[in-house]
């Protein structure tokens, strides 16, 4: 009896994350607390654009790449609650590299790289606002 | 005294974003503008203290999306919403949200907004505050067909047939005689159902050529309410209003009087708070209630012209906790004013055309205003409304302001785009308009009568 509770308490423990995870475009989840270890990878939602891959492809002889917010939310230059220095001018990054994050509510989404290259500005600061889409980086080629 | 927030966020677009930004400059507050994606080039995001995107260009993902501008409120630290017409403005849920985030939303509470959405709740609360209505059913029409057409004959031929929760037209049907009640209630439910997840049915009194009068009403928190003037809306093609004057042409001042008070009774009677409009029809000396807007309305600066009243600051002020700043005997009405909408649309077959301005030439002079946010370069989206402009004159008379009006839309240029400039220019040249002899099918009729013509040639 107490043991089908748990397994339907988590499952639907599960459903709400994996329902998180859908409303912020999360596709992986790596969760780890030294006992337990949660790993979620989820296939693609038929039909649905990923927020996080909405950035518009680089032009063909960039100057530079935007990096731009993935969502309307607060900038964090590490993952909350962690706190570090973040990124810096003049850092290496690679196409795919996550620079820094987006909290949404109780979201947190990354902000992507589009592209390698080395970081020429960084347009946001710790705990500031920014928009949907908001260019919060641009990569110089490197 | 001050207000209970110091900034606004203006949940809108075009221009009565712009209009809001500069209410919010008058007052002294700060203001922060949102847009959807690639909708960055209006110009009041140059006015206010902070633009931010919220979302991308689909209406749904950004302006109307409820979450998405509760959200920007809270990150860009603004106490009050100014939802402008369209959009969130009349959306109960909304207001709800805004007032439980513990932000002022900048209009009425959201029971209100909720009660005056529902045709059968705000035609029974305009009944008990004695404003005069159609002749029609009390509450939603009865399934049993015997009992709806002994309703019917009460409220008398021709009536019409409407659905409780709509509106454009839509679960509307009107019924000439009892042999067509039984087919209009069916079609007319089942579109309801569809459109409006909500079968409730009333019919009312069918007016055969009803002119579209309005009453501007403002209240504030402390039970004051008053009423500013009437406004004259029968210049319309299906249902959305193109010309809009005040005061209305040829109806006395002591009727217009009489059904102002009725409706500042009505708003003290729900406890109304904010700048509000109710809708009526006119026909052979006598007013009746179509329904109210809760909200600011695109023609609001018509009755601004007349009374030298700011509406959408005192707008402001209201849901800020001020009282109103005027009385109803300082209210005065100064001449007459009209205003034209400049759509970006081809002036005969009013299809959209959006694009980019190579031209902007707005006209200027004595007693002309013109509320735009256009300028040289924009790029008129095609998501959104394709309202572009508000020509507003104010003249000595209704005959100079339609001269003032000939001029200036004369020497207002827009280039790049289709717009309504020359069919206002042939309305105002029109005898039938001149003489204010004009009904809410007038607009349709003429035009009509030119298809027919351009089909015979």
């Amino acid at each position: 009896m107490g043991s089908n509770h748990a397994v339907t308490d988590r499952v639907a423990r599960l459903r709400d994350i994996v329902a998180r995870m859908r409303q912020g475009g999360m596709a992986l989840l790596d969760y780890d607390d030294g006992q337990t270890r949660l790993l979620l990878r989820l296939a693609p939602e038929p039909g649905a654009q990923n927020a996080v891959s909405a950035p518009l492809p680089p032009p063909a002889q960039p100057a530079s790449a935007a990096v731009p917010s993935p969502d309307l939310g607060v900038f964090h230059a590490t993952h909350p609650p962690a706190s570090g220095k973040g990124m810096a001018v003049g850092d290496k990054v690679s196409a795919g590299q996550i620079m820094a994050f987006v909290e949404v509510g109780p979201i947190v989404l990354p902000v992507v790289a589009p592209a390698g290259g080395q970081i020429g500005t960084i347009n946001a600061v710790e705990g500031q606002s920014v928009g949907y889409h908001e260019v919060l980086f641009e990569i110089a080629p490197a | 005294m001050t207000l209970t927030f110091d900034t606004v966020l203006i949940a809108n677009r075009g221009e009565v974003a712009l209009r809001i930004a500069r209410a919010c400059k008058v007052l002294g507050l700060a203001s922060v503008g949102l847009y959807a994606e690639g909708d960055d080039a209006q110009r009041h995001l140059a006015l206010v203290d902070r633009a931010i995107c919220i979302g991308p260009a689909a209406p749904g993902k950004s302006y109307l999306d409820k979450e998405r501008v509760l959200r920007a409120a809270r990150l860009t630290g603004a106490q009050a919403i100014h939802p402008g017409y369209g959009f969130l403005s009349e959306n109960a849920a909304f207001a709800q949200a805004v007032a439980e985030a513990g932000l002022t939303l900048i209009g009425p509470p959201a029971a209100i907004i909720r009660a005056m959405g529902d045709k059968i709740e705000a035609r029974r609360q305009m009944m008990a505050a004695g404003v005069p209505c159609l002749p029609g059913t009390e509450g939603a029409l009865p399934e049993d067909m015997a009992q709806a057409h002994a309703l019917c004959e009460a409220v008398g031929y021709p009536l019409i047939v409407k659905a409780s929760g709509g509106g454009g037209g839509r679960g509307m049907r009107v019924v000439n005689s009892p042999a067509e009640l039984d087919s209009a209630i069916q079609t007319a439910r089942q579109e309801a159902v569809h459109a409006f997840a909500n079968g409730d049915l009333y019919a009312e009194r069918f007016l055969t050529t009803p002119r579209h009068i309005e009453i501007q009403v403002l209240a504030d928190q402390m039970g004051h309410a008053l009423w500013l003037s009437d406004r004259d809306c029968s210049v319309q093609r299906r249902h959305q209003k193109l010309v809009e004057e005040a005061p209305a042409h040829g109806i006395s001042r002591a009727a217009v009087a009489e059904l102002g008070q009725h409706c500042v009774a009505a708003c003290q009677r729900m406890g109304y708070v904010g700048a509000g409009t109710f809708e009526f029809l006119y026909e052979d000396g006598r007013f009746y209630f179509i329904e109210m807007n809760t909200r600011l309305q695109v023609e609001h600066p018509v009755t601004e012209m007349v009374t030298g009243i700011d509406i959408v600051a005192e707008q402001i002020r209201v849901a800020g906790g001020l009282p109103l700043s005027i009385s109803q005997d300082q209210i005065t009405l100064d001449g007459h004013s009209i205003e034209c909408r400049i759509n970006a649309e081809d002036p005969q077959k009013f299809i959209p055309s959006p694009g980019k301005i190579t031209r902007w030439r707005p006209p200027g002079g004595p007693g002309v205003r013109v509320e735009s946010h256009l300028y040289e370069g924009y790029t008129i989206p095609p998501s959104y409304d394709s309202l572009i402009a508000k020509l507003v004159v104010h003249g000595a008379t209704r005959a100079d302001a339609i001269a003032r009006m000939k001029a200036a839309l004369g020497e207002m240029e827009i280039g790049g785009v289709l717009t309504t400039i020359p069919l206002h220019q042939r309305l105002m040249d029109e005898s039938a308009f001149k003489s204010a002899d004009i009904s809410v099918h007038y607009l349709e009729k003429l035009l009509s009568r030119d298809d027919g013509g351009s089909n015979g040639q």
